[in-house]
C-alpha cells in the first residue's frame, strides 16, 4: 500500500495526471535527445557521471549527515537552544554550499580581475557572523522568556 | 500522551492507488505492470527502513507540497528565462527578440541567476522533507512502482545537476565540469522541467491533500485536537519515541501529523511553520546577497554575485579580455580599418569613424551569467553604417570581431536591432576611448541583448 509522508494511505492518483505526464515526458525526451545529439554536448558518460554524483552526494552523503546532526542536536541541546541552532545550521549549510565554489577562487584569472572581485570567504564568514549573532539574540530572548514564565509560575 | 488525528483520512485516501484508480484486470495489458512483486524478508527492514524510523513532525504533506510548489516555481522561472536567453543567442526562424525595453534581458537574466541561487535552500528543504520516501517499505511493490521510483532519480538528479552547474558557472569554475557548460545546462534544463511536470502530475492528489490542510503548528494542533487527547493515549506507547528527532516521551510537545500518525515535537524545536519560515528567509537572504551583481544598490551586501557592477576598466566589468581573445596586437594596429561588406563595400579608418556623426546612449551590458551594469557609450549609429553600405531596410548583418575563432567572435544583428537608434558601433565608454578589454577600437552596443552578442574589437560588418 502506498503511503504519504505522514503514514496514511496515499490518495488515488488524479484522473488529470496524463495531462501532465505527456508534456513532461516530451520535455524529458527532448532534453535527452539534445544531450545525445548536440554538436557541443557532453560526452554522455561524463554527463552521466556528474549526474549520478549529484544524486549520490545528496542521498548518501549530505542528507545522512544532516539527519545525523539533527538527531545529535535534539538529544544534547537544551530546549531553548534547539530552534535557534536549527535555523542557524540551515543558514550555515546553505551559505557554505552556495559560497564554496566562489570562496575557493578556482575561477579567478589574472587577465580578468573584475571577475570574482570579492573576498568571498570573508563575505561568507561575515554573513554567518550576522546569522549567528541573530541566533544568539533569539536564544537570549527565549531564555529570558522561559525565566519569566518560571517566575510567574 | 498522544493526540488524536486533527482530521481523518478521507475515504479515497484510504484506498491504495492500485485499487482506488481501478486495478487493471489480471489479463489486461497493464497487469504485468501492476502485479505485486514478492516482498523482501521482513528481517531486512532495519535502520532507516523501519516503520518508525522517520518521525520528525516537520515532515508532512503540507510541508512537502509548499516546498515543492516553491521549487517548481523557481525552476519554472529559471527554465523560461534560460530558454529566452538561449533563443536570443540561437534564434529559430519564428523567434523575434525586440530591442525594447532596453532592460528586459537584464531583468530576465538577472532573475535567472538570482532565482537559481534562491532555489538552493528550497530544493534542499524539499529533498529533506521527502527523504524518508527513499526508505519506504517494500522498496518495490510493482513494476509500475519501480518505474515511478526510478523516475524520481531523474528528477532529483536533474534538479541537483542544474543548481550545481549553475553555481559553478557563476564561480567560473569550468575545469571541474567535464563538459561544455552552456549546452549541457540548456539540455538538462529540459529534463529537469519535464521531470518536475511529470512529478506534479503523479502527485496532484497528494498535493491537493497537503494544501487543503493547515500547517499544523503548535497553536493549530492545540486548538483542534485537545478534546481527543485522552482517548488517544493508548496509541502512544514506545512508538512516541522518534528515531529521527531523538525525542523521548518525557519532553516535547504532543502533536500529530496531518493524517493522524502520532509524533512528538522536541521541546523548543522548530514547528512546521517555523521550519518553512526559516527556509523562506534563507532563500530570500540568498537572493538578496546574489542580486547585487544585477542591482547596484545591493552590491555592498553581495556574497554570491560574480561581479561588482562598478568594478573594472572604466568602471565596468569585463567578461572576455583582449589577452584571452588574442587581439592585443591587432586591436591597436594603426592600419586598422572597419570593413563594410554590403551592396556598397567600404573601408573606414578609425579617424573616418570618429569623423562621422557621434551619438551618446546609456545602455546596460548584461552578461549571461546574470551580472549587468549601465554605462554611457558614444559612437556611430549602426543604422548610419548600414545606410553607407546601402543595405536595404530589412537587411540583416553579421558583426565580426578581430578575435579569431571562438563561439562569440561574431554575432547576427537582426532588423529589430540594427535599425534601432540606440544601437551603436561604440568608440568611447564613460567619456574615454574604449579600453582594449572593452573592445577598442570599436565594439557593438545594442539595447536588450546578451553581452556575448555585443561583439568587441569589431573588424567587419557583413550583409547576410
Amino acid at each position: 500500500m502506498s503511503t504519504t509522508l505522514s503514514g496514511a494511505s496515499a490518495p488515488a492518483p488524479s484522473p488529470y495526471r496524463w495531462a501532465w505526464y505527456l508534456p513532461g515526458l516530451a520535455a524529458v525526451g527532448w532534453g535527452g535527445y539534445g544531450l545525445l545529439t548536440a554538436a557541443m554536448g557532453p560526452e554522455p558518460l561524463k554527463w552521466g557521471l556528474f549526474f549520478v554524483l549529484g544524486i549520490v552526494g545528496h542521498d548518501l552523503v549530505l542528507a545522512p549527515f544532516v539527519v545525523g546532526v539533527g538527531l545529535l542536536l535534539t538529544r544534547v541541546l537544551p530546549a531553548a537552544l534547539r530552534a535557534p541552532i536549527q535555523v542557524g545550521l540551515i543558514g550555515t549549510g546553505v551559505a557554505l554550499l552556495a559560497g564554496f565554489s566562489l570562496a575557493i577562487g578556482r575561477g579567478t584569472s589574472d587577465d580578468v580581475p573584475s571577475a570574482l572581485p570579492y573576498n568571498y570567504a570573508g563575505r561568507v564568514a561575515m554573513l554567518l557572523a550576522v546569522l549567528w549573532v541573530v541566533m544568539a539574540g533569539w536564544t537570549a530572548f527565549r531564555l529570558a522568556a522561559g525565566a519569566n514564565v518560571n517566575q510567574r509560575e | 500522551m498522544v493526540r488524536k488525528p486533527a482530521s481523518p483520512v478521507t475515504p479515497a485516501a484510504s484506498q491504495p492507488p492500485e485499487v482506488a484508480s481501478g486495478t487493471p484486470s489480471a489479463t489486461g495489458p497493464g497487469a504485468l505492470l501492476h502485479r505485486r512483486l514478492p516482498e523482501p524478508p521482513a528481517g531486512f527492514r532495519q535502520g532507516p527502513l523501519r516503520e518508525e524510523a522517520w518521525r520528525s513532525p516537520l515532515r508532512s504533506e503540507r510541508t512537502a507540497a509548499l516546498l515543492g510548489m516553491s521549487v517548481g516555481i523557481a525552476f519554472a522561472v529559471c527554465f523560461v528565462t534560460g530558454l529566452i536567453s538561449h533563443l536570443i543567442q540561437q534564434p529559430p526562424g519564428w523567434f523575434l527578440w525586440p530591442s525594447r525595453p532596453v532592460n528586459l534581458y537584464r531583468v530576465t537574466q538577472g532573475l535567472h541567476v538570482i532565482t537559481g541561487f534562491a532555489a538552493i535552500p528550497l530544493l534542499l528543504a524539499k529533498l529533506w522533507t521527502v527523504y524518508p520516501k527513499l526508505f519506504e517499505w517494500p522498496p518495490v511493490r510493482t513494476v509500475a512502482h519501480a518505474v515511478g521510483r526510478l523516475s524520481l532519480l531523474v528528477l532529483v538528479g536533474a534538479a541537483i545537476f542544474q543548481l550545481v552547474t549553475g553555481v559553478l558557472n557563476v564561480a567560473r569554475w569550468y575545469t571541474v565540469m567535464p563538459f561544455f557548460f552552456t549546452t549541457t545546462h540548456y539540455w538538462t534544463a529540459w529534463i529537469a522541467i519535464g521531470a518536475i511536470v511529470v512529478h506534479v502530475g503523479s502527485k496532484l492528489a497528494v498535493i491537493r491533500l497537503g494544501l487543503s490542510r493547515p500547517v499544523d503548528d503548535d497553536a493549530t494542533v492545540d486548538a483542534t485536537v485537545d478534546a481527543t487527547v485522552d482517548a488517544a493515549d493508548d496509541a502512544a506507547g514506545p512508538a512516541a519515541e522518534s528515531a529521527d528527532t531523538g525525542t523521548d516521551t518525557d519532553t516535547g510537545t504532543d502533536t500529530t501529523t496531518e493524517t493522524g500518525r502520532p509524533v512528538r515535537e522536541p521541546a523548543g524545536a522548530l514547528s512546521r511553520r517555523g521550519f518553512l519560515t526559516a527556509v523562506a528567509v534563507t532563500s530570500g537572504v540568498v537572493a538578496l546577497t546574489t542580486a547585487g551583481q544585477t542591482i547596484p544598490a545591493l552590491s555592498a551586501i553581495t556574497v554570491f554575485g560574480q561581479r561588482d557592477p562598478n568594478l573594472g576598466p572604466q568602471g565596468l566589468p569585463v567578461n572576455k579580455s583582449a589577452v584571452s581573445a588574442g587581439v592585443l596586437e591587432t586591436a591597436v594596429d594603426p592600419t586598422y580599418r572597419l570593413r563594410l561588406d554590403g551592396p556598397r563595400p567600404q573601408l573606414l579608418s578609425l579617424a573616418a569613424l570618429r569623423g562621422m556623426p557621434q551619438y551618446t546612449v546609456t545602455l546596460p551590458i548584461t552578461c549571461v551569467e546574470g551580472w549587468s551594469a549601465t554605462a554611457e557609450w558614444a559612437g556611430i549609429r549602426v543604422a548610419d553604417l548600414l545606410d553607407l553600405m546601402e543595405l536595404p531596410e530589412d537587411g540583416e548583418v553579421t558583426v565580426v570581431s578581430l578575435q579569431e575563432g571562438g563561439l562569440y567572435s561574431s554575432s547576427v544583428l537582426s532588423t529589430q536591432h540594427n535599425r534601432d537608434p540606440l544601437t551603436l558601433l561604440a568608440l568611447r565608454l564613460n567619456g574615454e576611448n574604449l579600453h582594449i578589454d572593452h573592445g577598442y577600437p570599436a565594439r557593438l552596443i545594442a539595447p536588450n541583448r546578451p553581452g556575448v552578442m555585443q561583439t568587441k574589437w569589431v573588424s567587419r560588418i557583413e550583409a547576410i
